[in-house]
């Protein structure tokens, strides 16, 4: 996008925003110039969150969830059934299993799925610590709940075969979440649905 | 493997065995048509006029709302006109209104260039594609088959002798109108073939683990062997179909046979005995794989075979006969769509009856009062004279416009 014209500070913050995902060209510029018109404690607060976020926020050591505690709030959660793990693409996929109310196991964060055209093998995801988990034996089912599109199916695929010989039952979730869509923005009624109805895998 | 066609929404349209009638057609900025409005009876209406008026876009406007891409590989770009005004963004929007037993369907194609999006490999701007059924977006694989169409043009012979890769395309646009979960397992295997086919090139430079073959492997031959039997069980059906026509058309002692030749030595018994051929097949081609960076065994690299009387149609066929085959082919295809989905598609007729004596023109001419509609265009109304067509409607195309 061509903003030469903007001043230097301007079109840095232009540049930034525009890095983001889901932000294009257009929005970034109307993001930027929202900005200029804001509040100066207003800007001020977003800078200090996005500062804030950055040095207090990590990956819990257990599961890879975004936490600012070691363990996580679910991990550390002693009601929790801790011989369930289900296995998520990304942090917020967390954030719509939990809104059901339906899943008392743990998580695991992969972040991200398998996609050779992105350059995305398994070394880059955080499967070999899930294997890890695994062999303590204290995971009795182990649940994929990646996303059902093609990225997603090759990543459950291709951690079934990595665990299969270890005593752990391996189910998938299946029906009602339609093809090609996101956990993420999968309805509470149809992913309440998806846990209930989990297939084993053979 | 788990029941992956769960995830597959439920794409069957309501049973309904009765024709799709077209009874309007809109289109804007097409090829050379700038504005058309254009109502259609069923039965058989006749667009004459002469060569380069805009008869065979009517027609191949009518195709692509029954398969969401254009009949040629050729860009699809071209189909948007290019008079548009300076400054306005260059589109083309092409609109039926359908009677489906009573209920009105509505199908739009709207193709317009990128404004500012990014230029695609070859440097051209890219084409956004919208489709809608009743106003409401679709994809291509809820969209395609709402309406079928079959298309016979001068161009069929090529069908006999030309690549692998054209009959293949013509064949999966024909089938997937008749066949959506077909659709849905083709645009899936072009996906995953994308992903083997790049990580095999990783593997050959070092950048990834032999230990993610296995996955892909798995995915390629789940999805490969279903469309491979679907392939398979549709060319039986239209091969008996097309022997039978031929024979009606020519009289002829010499069977006409359409052969399935896939890339590898294909099982009977459906899809699980397919799917261990297929398994074999990617480790005897491992090595070549490795070396190649791509997928060598697989359906796409299907093709299919002409033969008459025993012999290879492509390499000893002359012109009449190449004719006569892609004429029984696609009366077949017709048959094909009506006893899957129990609907008879349109029949559009490009200029293909001047091709034909008066013998087999009277036999194709037969079929098409059978159906429910068929739009049929000549650059000779008076041979059509005392055939047929002397009840169709007839209208006159001259410069993209009806007279
Ligand atoms: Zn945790």
């Amino acid at each position: 996008m061509d903003h030469q014209h903007a001043a230097a500070p301007l079109a840095r913050l232009i540049d930034e925003l525009h890095r983001l995902p889901g932000v294009g060209p257009k929005t970034a510029q109307r993001l930027a110039y929202h900005l200029v018109r804001a509040p100066k404690e207003e800007v001020q607060s977003l800078a200090e969150a996005l500062s804030a976020m950055k040095e207090q926020v990590f990956f819990c050591s257990q599961c890879h969830n975004l936490t600012d505690v070691e363990p996580c709030a679910i991990c550390g959660d002693g009601q929790r059934d801790r011989s369930t793990v289900c296995v998520v693409e990304q942090a917020l996929d967390i954030l719509a299993l939990e809104r059901t109310r339906r899943y008392k196991g743990l998580y695991h964060v992969l972040h991200g799925a398998i996609s050779p055209m992105n350059g995305v093998g398994p070394g880059d995801l955080t499967i070999a610590a899930l294997e890890g988990r695994l062999r303590t034996g204290a995971v009795k089912e182990l649940i994929l709940a990646t996303n059902p599109n093609l990225e997603g199916e090759a990543t459950a695929t291709y951690i079934q075969r990595q665990v299969r010989g270890l005593p752990v039952a391996v189910t998938r979730l299946a029906r009602g979440l339609p093809s090609g869509a996101d956990l993420e923005y999968a309805d509470e009624v149809t992913l309440a649905r998806a846990i209930e109805g989990r297939q084993v895998m053979s | 493997m788990w029941p992956c066609r769960s995830f597959a929404p439920p794409s069957a349209p309501a049973p309904y065995n009765g024709p799709v009638l077209l009874r309007r057609l809109s289109l804007e900025n097409f090829r050379n048509i700038a504005s058309l409005d254009l109502p259609f009876a069923p039965g058989r209406t006749v667009l004459h006029g002469r060569n380069a008026q805009g008869k065979t876009n009517l027609l191949e406007a009518v195709h692509l709302l029954a398969a969401a891409k254009s009949i040629r590989a050729e860009h699809e770009r071209d189909l948007i006109a290019w008079n548009v005004l300076a400054g306005e963004i260059p589109y083309t929007r092409i609109r039926g209104d359908f009677d489906r037993g009573g209920t009105p369907l509505r199908l739009e194609v709207f193709l317009q260039l990128e404004p500012d999006g990014d230029a695609s490999q070859d440097g051209e701007p890219r084409l956004a594609k919208r489709l809608r059924v009743n106003g409401a977006p679709r994809r291509a694989a809820d969209f395609v088959g709402e309406m079928q169409a079959v298309l016979f043009e001068p161009q069929d012979i090529e069908l006999v002798y030309g690549s692998p890769s054209s009959r293949r395309r013509h064949l999966d646009m024909t089938l997937s109108q008749a066949d959506r979960p077909l659709l849905h397992d083709l645009q899936r295997y072009q996906r995953i073939l994308t992903q083997r086919n790049h990580l095999l090139k990783s593997l050959r430079e070092g950048r990834a683990s032999p230990a993610e073959l296995p996955t892909w492997d798995d995915i390629l031959i789940e999805s490969g062997a279903a469309i491979i039997a679907a392939r398979a069980a549709a060319l039986a059906s239209l091969d008996a179909s097309a022997a039978r026509l031929h024979a009606q058309l020519t009289a002829g002692t010499e069977r006409l046979r359409l052969l399935y030749a896939p890339s590898f030595p294909v099982p009977e018994g459906g899809a699980a005995h397919i799917a261990v051929a297929f398994r074999q097949a990617l480790a005897a081609t491992a090595a070549r794989e490795r070396l190649f960076g791509a997928t060598i065994a697989g359906p796409h690299r299907d093709d299919f075979a002409f033969q008459l009387g025993g012999v290879s149609l492509a390499a000893f066929g002359s012109r009449g006969q190449h004719r006569l085959a892609t004429v029984a082919l696609k009366l077949a295809e017709a048959e094909y769509m009506t006893q899957r989905t129990g609907t008879q598609p349109t029949l559009l007729l490009d200029d293909i009856l001047s091709e034909l004596d008066a013998d087999r023109r009277g036999f194709l001419l037969e079929r098409v009062a059978d159906s429910p509609q068929a739009l049929i265009t000549t650059a000779d109304l008076p041979s059509l004279q005392g055939t047929l067509l002397r009840d169709a409607a007839v209208l006159e195309i001259v410069a993209g416009a009806v007279r």
